[in-house]
């Protein structure tokens, strides 16, 4: 008796290496093309902080139109500061042109707005 | 442990990942769109803001061609600006545009009051006094001669207003009217001799002041103008005497002819000018901002008549009346205003200007010197149950490039189109 002889009635349940590998290259593929093409759309979409600034910077623009008095060369709002820069506009002296940048706390620019209005 | 055939439940969970991210992928496109949209918008109206103001600044000449411009010299702040003359008042269209977004507005231009030469009246000096009598009220700064003003009793009828005779200051008056600017008389003398298309007076015509003008031309023979309606940039001219029935609608447009009738019942905002008369029936309306003018650069002998405007009764006027001559002669220009007539604007009448009973002016009279005819005789400076209301004037009202007492600053008078 040499040895007792094994056979298999029945197949092993299981997924073989290349369906395996396969699968997984799928999902890592719609994966990243997924996240790179939303990371693409975020990154150019309005950011509220954006918003936000866009926001004050137009307040302050029409403040500096119809009240003059009442605005400041600089000033901040919670966390984003406006910088103003007045200049008369093609030496036209009733005409200035208005530049308003708005700035993070880390000094970045977020958003600028450039209009021209009559000098008070 | 994982079954076999694993491959065909990980494409089903990659299509549903894949539709997953597709969604947020597609909303998060059109949220960018609607943002950038909005965002392109506010600029475009801001470069809009920016093309008003540099053209309310712009003296007439900049702008008579349409100019386009960078603002800022950035790739997105591109206006067209244009400046036209536009009766006494202007038109001003400016456009701005990025890429193929436009935004366009078209609006009218006038001049601010100077408070400081503005008042219910200006009576220039002849060295005559100012009577009044009945229930005259002269609410306002005037401009009076140096004999100043009395109360009189007139056919009967003796003063009963207020006891100051005049509420407001007394100044001196000049023994010459303001003068009004001249250059646009000039270049409105120019418009009667204009030619263009034939009036077909069963059509509706409207243009926009984005196009360019349509001028109409009526024959020489004398045509009243009937159940048309005519609308923005038209200008309507005549060889002759030229009538308006009460059956045309007239909105915005101008009219030159040597003479214009306007008849019985005529509502209306337009602004007429003529050489010699214009006549205006009874319960006719004129819109704010609306002119009646008589225009006269030359006198030739076969005008020798006096320049006339004649306003029927219960006639109202919302904005300017004035005559001009370039050289003032007798016969003088006359102005005749009806009973229960309500004029709110100016009086320009270097000539005469005659006020009937219960004539009412919200705003200020310029002249050289008032008519008041009974059947029997005529007087000179008497002003007799007529109210002159320099207070009463909406603090908006806008003069014309044209009208004395007007600053040089433009403000916008009345928004035409957008687009």
């Amino acid at each position: 008796m040499a040895g007792k002889k094994i056979t298999l009635s029945h197949k092993a349940v299981a997924s073989t290496l290349l369906e395996v590998i396969v699968s997984m290259v799928l999902i890592v593929l719609v994966a990243g093309i997924a996240m790179a093409i939303f990371g693409h759309v975020s990154r150019l979409s309005l950011s509220a902080k954006k918003a936000a600034a866009y926001a004050v910077l137009e307040e302050r623009m029409e403040l500096l139109e119809y009240h003059p008095a009442d605005s400041s060369a600089s000033s901040s709002n919670s966390d984003i500061s406006i910088e103003q820069e007045i200049q008369p506009y093609l030496s036209n002296k009733h005409l200035q042109q208005v530049h308003l940048t708005a700035r993070d706390a880390h000094h970045n620019e977020i958003a600028s707005l450039d209009k021209i209005i009559i000098s008070p | 442990m994982v079954r076999a055939s694993a491959l065909y439940i990980v494409i089903i969970i990659a299509l549903v990942i894949a539709v997953l991210c597709s969604s947020l992928i597609v909303s998060a496109y059109y949220y960018r769109e609607g943002y950038q949209h909005k965002f392109r918008y506010d600029q475009l109206e801001n470069n809009l803001a920016s093309g008003i103001n540099i053209v309310l600044e712009s003296n007439d000449t900049t702008f008579q061609i349409s100019k386009s411009m960078s603002l800022f010299g950035h790739n997105n702040d591109s206006v067209s600006l244009r400046q036209v003359m536009w009766g006494v008042y202007d038109i001003g269209t400016v456009r701005s545009f990025i890429g193929k977004d436009t935004l366009s507005r078209c609006f009218m231009i006038g001049h601010e009051i100077d408070s400081a030469k503005w008042g219910a009246l200006y009576l220039s000096d002849n060295d005559r006094p100012l009577s009044v009598s009945g229930k005259t009220s002269i609410t306002g700064d005037a401009f009076l001669p140096k004999a100043g003003i009395q109360a009189a009793y007139v056919n009967g009828i003796a003063y009963t207003g207020s006891k100051n005779l005049l509420t407001g200051k007394k100044k001196a008056s000049e023994k010459v009217l303001p003068l009004p600017d001249t250059a646009r008389p000039m270049q409105l003398s120019k418009l009667f001799s204009l030619k263009g298309d034939h009036l077909n007076q069963r059509d509706s015509v409207q243009n926009s002041f984005f196009d360019p003008v349509n001028i109409y031309n009526l024959d020489k023979n004398a045509e009243v103008v009937s159940n048309v309606r005519l609308k923005g940039n038209i200008v309507l001219t005549s060889d002759t005497t030229l009538t308006l029935d009460s059956s045309a609608k007239l909105d915005g447009i101008l009219v030159y002819a040597p003479a214009i009738v306007v008849k019985s019942g005529f509502r209306g905002n337009c602004q007429l000018f003529a050489k010699d008369s214009i006549s205006v029936g009874k319960n006719c309306h004129f819109t704010y901002p609306s002119c009646l003018g008589i225009i006269r650069t030359r006198r030739t002998p076969i005008e020798q008549t006096p320049a006339q405007i004649n306003l029927g009764p219960d006639c109202s006027v919302e904005g300017l009346i004035f005559t001009y001559e370039a050289q003032i002669k007798e016969p003088k220009a006359v102005m005749m205003l009806g009973k229960q007539d309500t004029i709110r604007g100016m009086i320009y009448a270097p000539g005469h200007l005659q006020l009937s009973d219960s004539t009412w002016v919200e705003g200020s009279v310029f002249t050289s010197g008032f008519l008041y005819k009974s059947p029997t005789t005529l007087f000179e400076n008497y002003l007799i149950n007529v109210s002159l209301d320099g207070q009463a004037l909406s603090r908006y009202f806008l003069g014309g490039e044209a009208a004395p007492a007007t600053t040089q600053k433009k403000k916008v008078l009345k928004w035409l189109e957008k687009k």
